[in-house]
């Protein structure tokens, strides 16, 4: 995902000299094209995350369309108050791209588990938060970002689902990716792998319906309200924190309902920190969010 | 047209005024700014009060001391951005004049209230000047205080790599922070040579003295190719004899009795 999302992003950049990429010193082997071809609109701000995230905004509100690149916490969590005060309030034009979104760097330990950042990140005004899962949505969530004037944080994973070629993304819209029978999966980003192979364990005994949540911010909440009235489960997938994440997000708009017709239940990591060294997959199978329990967990939902 | 030291007399009239009038705190440090503020603002900035944001050309100026708007406030006041009588809003209810500087007001860059964020924005202002060829400067304010915060310290690392030479920052050195000396919280002595060890260029001012103020705010870049600094020895409250140099006046708001003696300094009656 992330090379689809940074190569949509160089060709933009092509055609467009106000379209900058701010690394903070990360990237290796991803911005070789941008630093060579296209230095003047590379930028290395160093490791130094909120003054890249100041200077990110000084740029845009001159002028330019400022895409800052990091590993997931660093931009988000450390910055968080640049993002707010200086990037959101005065409605800069700067994208936020955190790679390394939920377990993706399960390995490196908690630093680097990128867990909470969708909820903190919903949790500001004026900021659109895209989570693609897939590379055809990485590479249609950076015409988005680009298109779209204002703030934006993306959060990256490493895989996603495979897909054929898709038609153009509407901004905050969710995705069918299919529509069978009275079960409503609902997942973002990477985890959505795993839920299509749940998917095809689970419909061995009964259809299921998969849709793709590529926007937490600004949320379709008029398609999770007809999903209410007309599915007997929603069932949300995340890796994750569910709460103020897409789990959250679904909760929220369900709750102001008078009356629907739908179950609703939350799968996502736990609120707790994760002490064991392991890999993505590792760290799914602890978690219960490979397919094989996926398929599970969702079989005792509705059962 | 008024001269700078007029411009200064009405500006901490104002200041007196304002934060009197909304019981507010940081006096002392609008105070300290206030002469800095005014050179910039009545003879340095190219600026437009009758449309300050298209103005594209426009110096950009981000007052990153936040809890100073008093000062900002009353110099975009007399520099013709609003109304003098709109002042007496300050704080007030639905007014836009926020205790902290807010870019709601005509005539403000940038919000600012967080400490540390400001020298950043600003360094990105005049990057994107500089890549565009454009002769506009970038001008940041900041206190002593603020240079606490490590983001300030990404910022001139940063500004000197890309050797933003039309970047030019104030610090407002009144030598107190919000509960003590800066000496005594977190020294940021030897000052001026932290900054020249960063790769800047620096002049040392008394930051009250118009003529210092103006010669060095005129003769910036310092040196082609290297970011500025203008360090302003200033004392935190002057102009008003019994808050000078005083810690208390970080918070106090001044009573009947301590503002009829400082508008007597002030307005000489």
């Amino acid at each position: 995902m992330r090379a689809s999302l940074i190569r949509n992003i160089y060709n933009i950049a092509e055609k467009d000299a106000n379209l900058l990429l701010i690394t903070g010193d990360l990237g290796f082997g991803f911005l070789d094209d941008f630093q060579s071809k296209l230095k003047d609109q590379f930028i290395n701000a160093g490791i130094a995350e909120q003054n890249l995230i100041g200077v990110a905004t000084g740029l845009s509100l001159s002028g330019y369309i400022s895409f800052c690149y990091s590993i997931g916490n660093f931009l988000s969590l450390r910055c968080l108050e640049q993002i707010r005060n200086d990037v959101s309030y005065h409605d800069a034009n700067v994208k936020i791209v955190s790679v390394g979104g939920g377990f993706s760097y399960g390995p490196l330990g908690v630093s680097h588990h990128c867990l909470e950042d969708l909820a903190i990140m919903r949790a500001i005004p004026n900021l659109s938060v895209a989570v693609p899962g897939s590379k055809n949505e990485a590479r249609e969530i950076a015409r988005i970002a680009y298109q779209e004037k204002g703030p934006f944080y993306i959060r990256l994973e490493r895989e996603g689902f495979e897909e054929e070629e898709i038609a153009e993304m509407v901004f905050g819209k969710i995705r069918p990716l299919s529509n069978k029978g009275e079960i409503a999966i609902l997942g973002c980003g990477g985890i959505l792998g795993e839920l299509f192979k749940a998917k095809q364990i689970l419909e061995r005994k009964q259809p299921v319906s998969l849709y793709s949540i590529p926007f937490l911010r600004p949320f379709d909440e008029a398609f999770i309200r007809q999903l209410a009235m007309e599915k007997k489960y929603i069932i949300t997938v995340e890796e994750g924190l569910i709460s103020g994440g897409l789990g959250g997000s679904v909760c929220e708009v369900v709750s102001q309902m008078d009356s629907r017709k739908a179950k609703v239940s939350n799968i996502g990591v736990p609120h707790q920190f994760c002490y064991e060294v392991g890999d993505q997959m590792h760290l799914r199978k602890k978690y219960g969010l490979d397919a094989n329990s996926l398929a599970q967990q969702i079989m005792n939902i509705i059962s | 047209m008024i001269n700078s030291t007029e411009f200064a007399r009405r500006m901490r009239v104002h200041i007196l005024d304002m934060i009197y009038s909304a019981k507010a705190s940081h006096i002392g440090s609008a105070l300290s700014c206030t002469d800095i503020v005014a050179v910039l603002y009545n003879n340095i900035l190219k600026i437009e009060s009758d449309d300050p944001h298209r103005f594209k050309n426009r110096d950009r100026i981000v007052f990153s001391k936040g809890h100073a708007s008093a000062s900002l406030y009353a110099a975009l006041a007399l520099a013709g951005f609003f109304p003098e009588e709109e002042l007496a809003t300050f704080y007030k209810n639905g007014s836009k004049l926020s205790g902290h500087v807010s870019h709601k007001v005509p005539g403000v860059e940038f919000s600012t209230g967080s400490l540390g964020h400001g020298l950043s924005v600003a360094v990105g202002m005049a990057l994107a000047a500089k890549k565009r060829g454009e002769a506009w400067r970038s001008f940041a304010i900041l206190s002593d205080g603020e240079c606490d915060e490590g983001s300030t310290w990404e910022a001139a690392l940063f500004a000197n790599q890309f050797k933003l030479d039309n970047l030019l920052l104030i610090i407002d050195y009144n030598k107190i922070q919000s509960l003590d000396y800066t000496k005594m919280v977190l020294d940021l002595e030897p000052f001026e040579a932290k900054w020249k060890s960063f790769g800047w260029e620096s002049i040392s001012v008394d930051g009250h003295n118009h003529k210092e103020l103006h010669r060095a705010l005129s003769s910036c870049p310092i040196n082609k190719g290297s970011p500025s600094v203008i360090i302003a020895h200033t004392v935190k409250g002057k102009g008003i004899s019994f808050m000078e140099d005083k810690v208390l006046w970080h918070y106090r708001c001044p009573d009947e009795e301590e503002y009829k003696r400082a508008v007597q300094e002030l307005k000489g009656v």
